[in-house]
């Protein structure tokens, strides 16, 4: 039997570790499920859906506040899309899907060639900016018809 | 010495908290490595896939196990015999290998994955989508 959990020293450290294998400082990356000192885990702390109104010809610059500021600039991922309440037809040419998308129930997708600072006339971030209690999105392009972009905001 | 492990209650909270060195665990607004609080990404299903060619449109549905809601999925796309990710990030012409017309949707148990107009490259493509348990309506609206 495997000791699976390590939780000790001051300071303190905890370890988890895959069936079979000790929880230790020392076994290797691919044995530890979780390890305290990887600084750097992906735990979400907020998820954010930020969302556009046609502006014509305005520019429609976002800032998201954060529930309350925290004490470090957060790493955190942005992409266009996300939860919709409706599908749509899946209506590529030529194909012949098993089924089609139930457009009574919501569906998850997301936009592409939406790097921040990229943007196109669907995605029209120009400059995308993460603080300690707020996130920025400037919009240069002006948005061209009401969109919506995901917010993850990571506890590292 | 900072107190980098919380278990107990504070500020109303009752939870097991870690944090790197330097960085006291009892403040929720520090960087944590471990918070009970927090979610994590689990991966539900992974599709991966080479999708249907006809006349160079790409496409394929796939079903995984439902879930009871609607999941959070990752979708990522590459060209079989480059073997390099282009989506969601590349474009045509900047990589003209790239198709820039995708579209994708994803409802519980069902993935689409299809190109709205035909490529110009030719060759084929696969599909990954890491789907994930957690909940893609679970967000704070701003």
């Amino acid at each position: 039997m495997a000791d699976r959990l390590y939780m000790k020293d001051n300071p303190p450290r905890l370890i988890t570790s895959k069936p079979g294998y000790n929880a230790s400082p020392s076994l290797d990356y691919i044995y530890k499920t979780f390890d305290s000192d990887w600084f750097n885990g992906a735990g979400i702390r907020w998820m954010f859906r930020v969302y556009f109104s046609y502006g014509g010809v305005t520019r429609q610059n976002r800032t998201v506040m954060f529930p309350y500021a925290l004490d470090h600039v957060p790493k955190y991922s942005w992409f266009w899309g996300g939860y919709n309440t409706n599908a749509k037809d899946a209506t590529a040419p030529f194909s012949n899907f098993s089924q089609q998308p139930n457009k009574n129930l919501p569906m998850f997708n997301s936009a592409w060639q939406t790097a921040p600072g990229g943007g196109s006339s669907q995605t029209p971030n120009n400059s995308f900016r993460v603080y300690n209690d707020r996130c920025e999105i400037i919009d240069t392009l002006v948005a061209g018809v009401d969109k919506f972009g995901t917010l993850i905001v990571y506890q590292s | 010495m900072s107190e980098r492990l919380f278990l107990g209650q504070t500020q109303g909270r009752q939870l097991l908290r870690i944090t790197p060195p330097g960085v006291n665990a009892s403040n929720l607004t520090s960087r944590s490595s471990f918070s009970s609080d927090g979610d994590y990404l689990r991966v539900h299903a992974v599709v991966d896939q080479q999708l249907n060619r006809t006349n160079n449109y790409h496409w394929g549905d796939y079903s995984f196990p439902a879930l009871g809601y609607l999941p959070m999925a990752f979708l990522s796309i590459t060209h079989t015999s480059l073997n390099r990710v282009f989506y969601p990030n590349d474009r045509n012409p900047a990589t003209t290998e790239m198709n820039n017309f995708w579209d994708w949707q994803l409802q519980d148990g069902h993935v689409w994955i299809y190109t709205t107009a035909a490529s110009t490259f030719g060759g084929n493509y696969r599909a990954r989508v890491l789907i994930f348990k957690n909940r893609a309506d679970e967000f704070i609206g701003a």
